[in-house]
């Protein structure tokens, strides 16, 4: 029997087992994923064009192709210390900065997404192997699930994109709504989005399946695995010192290169996120470790046990909060920016003033972009980990425990976890940028921005992790015959 | 819904009550603290009301549907249980074990009859004051699959302690002393996975008698587990239950395990076939 006869097998309509509820929820995180993704390269594509003297691609990577008289008007708009065309390569590096920050939770989702579509497959897997699948058949079986799933739900994505644009089109940037062209990222890149998604959905779940040795006499029993080693830690506090100290100095840069600068620049931004991915697996087990000593109650003792199994798992469902705590940092920064670059008496249409403003809008898209992706992210993650629970949850409920009981714990190991990632995200966020914006940090305007974002993507993750517990728990307990 | 009414309806759809081939046993001198009377189980009617509306387990509507095409998973079965007393439950696959082990236990709602525990009928009950008793006044051993795998042994065993309302230190020093009374002592701190089958069971054992329960429910306990060891953990699990005047309830295939208690019922296409004292063990088994 060939491999896609096989599959065929399995997904045939009807199915409503665990398999077929996690599919379903891979697939949306698909489909989140590439609408989110394809919205901001909507917009990168926007800028872009404004930024081209006749509005096409083309002549803004080749003069030559120019509309007859198009450049010539450009220059001359550029020559206008009021116009606001003088800021547009800006805007498309910024937008490009904030499609590469969004790439991170992006992969980080679509990873997510393709472990939950490999996952709770290691019983029908091992008994197509007893009866006589080879490992490659059961390798590609996997791998065409996950793949299926990805392009299910990147082609779900097109249309929620867009479903999103018009959304998108009621925001102004350089004193200008969006158009439906501006926003259109054109077939190629729609197409290439589609493969993208599939061929990395495909990688994941080709690298998850190799952690699993399925023979035909089913998966390894479960064994302790090693918890995060204490060097991250090390590593963790020495570099932040550095960067903390070389920020604090920055006459040690003097002299610089434009490149070293924005390489510089670049490793400013990306270093928060580098030393909390370095350091969340060990610092969520750590705080797991110190609450299981002496657990309060059942449900917390459950739940620092779950995060304890896998520390990497509890890490990952909220790794998202960490990157929009960086960019809620951002984002204040830049607001405070914003308030200062308008003295009173400034014109409204001034191209700084609108310039600075939208900054600050473009960094609270970014962070709600950032928000929705950790939230998905978190809320798929906890679903499934809910539905791989379900036989044991399912046991302590015929053994007396109280759903209540059941549901505090599922709250508890994500509540944990997040309020640890965002304290050290925010912490470590704040020591970096302290150095170059103390004065802008320190306006009311700012910390509240800080705060308030910091505090919406919380909610956000948490409402996502709240209703997959629900939807998730209850499609677990739904009645299963289990006598003789 | 109340027995009374579970019954009439049996009566009105055309399901006749079964002649009862096995009168219940009743110990003789000894008050029963868990009894079950005409105990019937539809789950194909039960499976149409949840489809239609979406109820997961429950009070069951009459059989809809001819016996023959769909019998009864039990069918009017009598029993009775003192406290303190071992019964087996004996049959073949698919006889109705498991569910009268699940409607005694208050997991399911039988569709007709009624189980009391001493005196309170438990459909009657709340769901949450069912699972309040299965907390507190009943414990459970089942064939594999009941630990946690996330948590180490004594914390197993004191997790039941914890939910009815113990603090940890309290609960985890309970739990220590089962495990020492069970000689695993040094596995207070390995989890399930590093343990084998018949460690499992024993420290399983220790989490259903910690709470001091009226009754053991055991769903063939012993099946995962080779005769030896098999023998020595259900000999753990009636000294034990012994010790704290617990009943003890087993669901088993095996004459051997039949044997350590005082009393045995066969089920037969989910009726009483016979009840009685227990069977002398086969060649090899102990009691």
């Amino acid at each position: 029997m060939t491999t896609l006869r096989l599959w065929r097998l399995f997904h045939r309509p009807g199915r409503r087992d665990a398999a077929g509820r996690t599919a379903t929820l891979a697939t949306v995180a698909f489909a989140a994923a590439a609408a989110i993704f394809l919205t901001v390269l909507g917009g990168v594509h926007a800028f872009i064009r404004r930024a081209s003297p006749d509005r096409t691609l083309g002549c803004l990577l080749d003069e030559r192709a120019c509309a007859p008289g198009a450049l010539e008007a450009w220059l001359h708009r550029l020559a206008d210390p009021h116009d606001p065309a003088q800021y547009a390569a800006t805007y498309v590096l910024f937008a490009a900065f904030a499609c590469v920050l969004l790439v991170v939770p992006f992969v980080a989702l679509a990873g997510s997404a393709a472990r939950l579509a490999a996952s709770r497959r290691d019983q029908r897997l091992a008994a197509l192997r007893l009866a006589g699948a080879t490992r490659a058949q059961v390798t590609a079986l996997t791998a065409l699930d996950a793949a299926g799933q990805a392009l299910t739900g990147a082609l779900i994505g097109i249309v929620g994109y867009v479903v999103l644009m018009p959304a998108i089109m009621l925001l102004n940037f350089q004193n200008e709504p969006f158009t439906a062209a501006q926003l259109w990222v054109g077939v190629p890149a729609l197409l290439a989005t589609v493969a993208g998604v599939t061929v990395l959905a495909l990688v994941s779940a080709l690298a998850a399946l190799r952690r699993v040795a399925i023979t035909p006499l089913g998966v390894a029993a479960r064994q302790t695995r090693p918890l995060p080693a204490r060097w991250r830690a090390l590593v963790f506090v020495t570099v932040l010192g550095v960067a903390v100290f070389a920020l604090a100095n920055m006459q040690l840069f003097a002299g610089l290169s434009d490149a070293m600068v924005y390489v510089v620049l670049f490793a400013m931004f990306a270093l928060p996120f580098a030393l909390v991915n370095l350091v969340g697996a060990w610092v969520v087990a750590a705080r797991a470790r110190a609450k299981a000593r002496r657990p309060k109650d059942a449900a917390t003792m459950l739940a620092m046990r779950r995060i304890l199994d896998d520390p990497k798992r509890a890490w990952r469902n909220v790794s998202g909060i960490a990157l929009a705590v960086f960019v809620a940092g951002i984002t204040s920064a830049t607001g405070g920016i914003a308030a200062m670059a308008a003295p009173e008496g400034t014109a409204a249409d001034d191209p700084m003033l609108v310039f600075t403003r939208d900054i600050g809008t473009g960094g609270l898209l970014t962070l709600a972009f950032a928000g929705v992706l950790a939230a998905v992210s978190c809320g798929v993650m906890q679903a499934g980990s809910v539905i791989e629970q379900a036989d044991e949850y399912r046991m302590l409920m015929l053994e007396g425990t109280d759903a209540r009981t059941l549901d505090r714990a599922r709250f508890v190991e994500v509540l944990t976890p997040l309020a640890t990632v965002v304290v050290v995200a925010g912490a470590c966020s704040l020591l970096l940028m302290w150095p170059l914006f103390a004065q802008l940090m320190t306006q009311p305007g700012s910390i509240v921005m800080f705060v308030g974002g910091v505090a919406a993507c919380f909610a956000l993750v948490m409402v996502g992790a709240l209703a997959a517990n629900r939807v998730a728990a209850g499609i677990s307990v739904t009645g299963l015959r289990r006598d003789d | 819904m109340t027995n009374v009414t579970n019954t009439a309806n049996l009566a009105h759809t055309g399901a006749a009550p079964a002649p009862r081939p096995a009168a219940a046993y009743h110990p003789a001198g000894a008050a029963p603290i868990l009894a079950a009377e005409g105990l019937t189980m539809d789950y194909a009617a039960g499976l149409a009301q949840a489809r239609r509306g979406h109820a997961p387990t429950g009070t069951m509507p009459a059989a809809t549907m001819p016996d023959a095409l769909q019998p009864l998973a039990l069918d009017h079965v009598d029993f009775q249980l003192a406290a303190g007393e071992t019964v087996a439950v004996m049959g073949p696959s698919g006889s109705g074990k498991s569910t009268l082990l699940h409607a005694l236990a208050g997991i399911i709602t039988p569709t007709a009859g009624a189980v009391r525990f001493r005196g309170a009928d438990l459909a009657a009950m709340p769901d949450a004051e069912r699972a309040k008793l299965r907390r507190t006044a009943f414990g459970f051993v089942f064939q594999s699959g009941q630990l946690l795998p996330e948590l180490p042994a004594v914390e197993n065993i004191a997790l039941p302690l914890m939910l009815a309302g113990a603090g940890y230190r309290q609960a985890t020093d309970t739990a220590t002393l089962w495990l020492e009374r069970f000689g695993l002592r040094a596995l207070a701190g390995q989890r399930p996975g590093e343990m084998s089958g018949g460690q499992m069971q024993r420290v399983a054992i220790a989490r259903a008698l910690a709470v001091q329960p009226a009754v053991v429910f055991a769903d063939e306990p012993t099946g995962a587990l080779d005769q030896t060891t098999g023998r020595e953990v259900m000999g753990i699990l009636m000294e034990a239950a012994r010790g704290t005047g617990a009943a003890v309830v087993v669901v088993t295939h095996d004459p051997n395990v039949a044997a350590f208690c005082g009393r045995t019922i066969r089920l037969r296409d989910g009726r009483l076939d016979s009840d009685g004292p227990g069977p002398a063990p086969t060649q090899g088994g102990a009691r």
